[in-house]
């Protein structure tokens, strides 16, 4: 009964680079004699990569050339050929995604993997992605509760709080097990450029080409760990706003649990033989943070996934899928990466899509997102079209109206008389912000729904 | 105990009872003339009116008092149009819970037991027709004549719907007018947008008194139409009463087996809505064209 489509997530990180691959379980969850509602009832993973080392050329770019030899590698080991992915995503996290020449990387591994896998990026969507993937949001949702989820990865720490089930701020911080690296020789190879900076000013006695003293790295261990505390309002570090990536968890949460994933995690949930085993202080700042305010204040969830949850996350809670009843021409799919139009006011549709519409290069296709209203009348419905067809007069392309409410096929129908000679696309249950970018792919086996990616932000 | 002795003391807890009665008697009669007079003294007519219960979203009502976890409950209160989260007095229902529930019985019963208004049929230009029943009360206790028609009413049938039409849209009362008056008008033209887009033109629309979904064979037997598409009111319910079902046959005949039918339930405003349905009950229409099946035939 099932249909099933076969989702890969690939994440490049700041130190280590997998993939996943995952069949979406896809069925008809209404009762019988309705209008069909299709929903994802089931996300299975039936491959897990190894963990590999993210190859770099330099501290600055990423070897492109060997990421790829990866990514073909695992394919192959996994039986699977690139035609046979409906759907999934890349992504690039952490310190990675400032690299250079990330977005190329990004771009040349998206085309590889198959017709419709998307490149994606972006701090706030890596902490969404990454506590999924732990099982953050379920867990909320099953405990009717706040948890917070901290990714704790080689450059960054994503951190995203989820209030039952539903996603409700992220915040971004630059901490991560590989800002200090020593080699066998416990002789320190590389520091990064913030943790250089906090060194400096407080006179610790680290630096590059010097043996990594444990003493000295337990200082700034604990200010890391200061930061992470403040970020969910224990304490205060006086270098909160140094570490802070872009963002840090504005209003006041009341956060009851809290989860961790990442590499760093490993530290935390088990107890470790050798924390230098990689070389890095990955597995100390574990320990740390086990014995920190952090897991007295809060109650410690278990995380679904650790080291792999952002790609499981990419893999397997990427894709949404459109309302059960759309309407849609086939020849324009699949759309990648369309940049979104939000309608906030509806009953002034033509006056704000002209004013928004300046803020894309001419010639952009772009997806044009309207709440709806629930159960229209007729009317509702013919005025809404017409409003949306004096409103595209001035713009070329395909018409992509995307609503929340359960209104696609109708509308769709209205847009096309109104506008014969125009492609149209027209989903609904679809919820999109200003500045999203949403990706929309090929119908599945039985043409009934489309299945859609939603992503915050591409490089800005 | 003495008998004797046992008699004083009855008699004296009567007589005891009655003065405390008398007095009580007294008493009540003075407060009732006291309330009465004050309320003819003080008598003020407000302009306000009383809030319409039945308007309250009962999926967002929350009546708990001092409840650990009103959003939790509100939460999954949302996905269900059960009465919970109703509180109590006592061991009973609120007042408010109590009156929306005969409330919505009432609404429930009234849509049977009421007609589609004339104006509604004449404002939507449906051509109005007759099953053999004659009343409300014949129409429930003789399903059989709710799927036949008159002589007469044959002949509207077959000068409304032109012999050998592809589609024919027809609209019946059922169990519920209600539905009828708030659904059908939004849905219809849903539909014909959606058919027209494929080239086929719907004549004018049927309605159908005393309607029973068999009605739909009869009206197929005379005019021979390929596809015929019967809205008809749904038996209501507490949750609502203004559920509408679509039932689509291909060539249907008297006899036609109950599989052969395609059904959509659920049409109302917290269900499927009217132009959605429209739209998707359209296009099922042209599979069933193409296919030339309809029900059970069509999987």
């Amino acid at each position: 009964m099932a249909e099933t489509l076969l989702s890969v997530g690939i994440d490049i990180g700041t130190s280590t680079t997998q993939l996943v691959f995952s069949k979406l379980y896809i069925e008809n969850v209404a009762a019988g004699y309705s209008v069909p509602k299709m929903a994802i009832t089931n996300k299975e993973i039936i491959y897990k990569s190894d963990i590999h080392f993210t190859p770099l050329k330099s501290a600055t770019e990423i070897d492109a050339d060997a990421v790829l030899k990866i990514i073909q590698a695992e394919y192959a080991k996994a039986g699977i050929s690139i035609k046979d992915t409906d759907t999934g995503a890349v992504i690039i996290t952490g310190e990675t995604a400032r690299k250079e020449n990330a977005k190329a990387v990004l771009e040349a591994m998206s085309a590889f993997s198959g017709d419709f896998v998307v490149a994606t990026a972006g701090a706030d969507l890596e902490s969404i992605i990454s506590g999924k993937g732990a099982g953050a949001d379920l867990f909320s949702k099953e405990r009717h509760t706040i948890c917070a989820n901290f990714d704790i990865g080689g450059g960054t720490t994503n951190i995203a709080v989820f209030n039952r089930g539903k996603t409700q701020d992220t915040a971004c911080f630059d901490i991560g097990g590989r800002l200090i690296r020593f080699d066998t020789q416990r002789k320190i190879t590389y520091i990064s450029p913030k943790i250089k900076q906090i060194i400096q000013s407080e006179h610790f006695g680290l630096s590059e080409g010097n043996l990594f003293d444990i003493k000295e790295a337990e200082k700034i261990m604990d200010i890391m760990v200061d930061v992470l505390c403040q970020s969910v309002g224990i304490g205060s570090s006086p270098y909160f706003q140094l570490l802070m990536t872009h963002k840090g968890i504005t209003a006041d949460q009341k956060i009851e649990y809290i989860s961790f994933s990442g590499g760093v995690a490993e530290g935390i949930y088990k107890n470790v033989e050798n924390p230098y085993a990689f070389g890095d202080i990955g597995l100390l700042l574990g320990k740390k943070i086990k014995e920190s305010a952090l897991c007295r204040e809060f109650k410690l969830a278990k995380s679904r996934e650790t080291i792999r949850a952002t790609v499981v996350g990419a893999g397997s809670h990427t894709t949404e899928i459109s309302g059960s009843t759309i309407y849609y021409t086939p020849s324009l799919l699949p759309l990648k990466s369309l940049p979104v139009l939000k309608i906030q006011d509806e009953t002034h549709i033509r006056e704000e899509f002209c004013e928004k519409i300046k803020w894309f290069e001419p010639g952009q296709t772009i997806a044009i997102s309207l709440k709806g209203k629930n159960s229209p009348s007729f009317s509702d419905l013919s005025k809404t079209a017409e409003d949306i067809s004096n409103a595209v007069q001035s713009y070329n392309g395909p018409i992509i109206a995307v609503f929340e409410e359960d209104m696609g096929k109708a509308m769709g129908y209205a847009l096309q008389q109104k506008l014969p000679n125009r492609k149209i696309i027209s989903i609904d249950n679809i919820r999109l912000q200003e500045g999203d970018y949403i990706d929309i792919g090929n119908p599945t086996q039985t043409g009934n729904i489309l299945p859609v990616i939603v992503k915050t932000l591409l490089f800005q | 105990m003495q008998e004797a002795e046992l008699r004083t003391l009855v008699e004296e807890m009567v007589h005891k009872m009655l003065t405390s009665n008398e007095h009580h008697e007294i008493q009540i009669e003075k407060s009732v003339k006291s309330t009465t007079n004050s309320k003819t003294q003080n008598t003020v007519i407000e302009d306000g009116c009383i809030p319409d219960i039945s308007k309250v979203d009962i999926r967002k009502q929350f009546l708990v008092e001092n409840a650990k976890d009103k959003e939790t409950y509100l939460e999954m209160k949302s996905k269900t149009p059960a009465r919970l989260g109703i509180g109590k007095a006592g061991a009973r229902y609120k007042t408010e819970t109590m009156l929306r529930v005969r409330a919505d019985h009432a609404a429930a019963q009234d849509s049977v037991f009421s007609d589609v208004s004339e104006e509604f049929i004449e404002k939507n230009g449906f051509v109005k027709v007759q099953t053999l029943c004659n009343s409300k009360d014949e129409y429930i206790t003789r399903p059989d004549k709710g799927r036949r028609f008159p002589g007469n009413q044959l002949e509207i049938i077959r000068k409304t719907i032109p012999e050998h039409s592809k589609v024919a849209i027809v609209v019946g009362d059922g169990l519920s007018s209600a539905a009828i008056e708030a659904n059908a008008a939004e849905m219809i033209p849903s539909m014909k947008q959606t058919l027209q887009a494929h080239q086929i033109t719907v004549g004018p629309v049927l309605f159908v008194k005393y309607c029973r979904v068999g009605a739909m064979d009869a009206i197929g037997e005379v005019t021979d139409t390929d596809v015929i598409c019967l809205l008809v009111g749904e038996r209501p319910g507490l949750v609502t009463a203004e559920s509408m079902s679509a039932y689509i046959a291909y060539k249907p005949k008297h006899g036609l087996p109950e599989a052969k039918r395609t059904v959509i339930s659920n049409i109302h405003k917290g269900g499927t809505p009217p132009v959605e349905a429209g739209a998707h009950a359209a296009e099922l229409i042209l599979t069933m064209l193409e296919k030339k099946a309809s029900g059970i035939d069509l999987k």
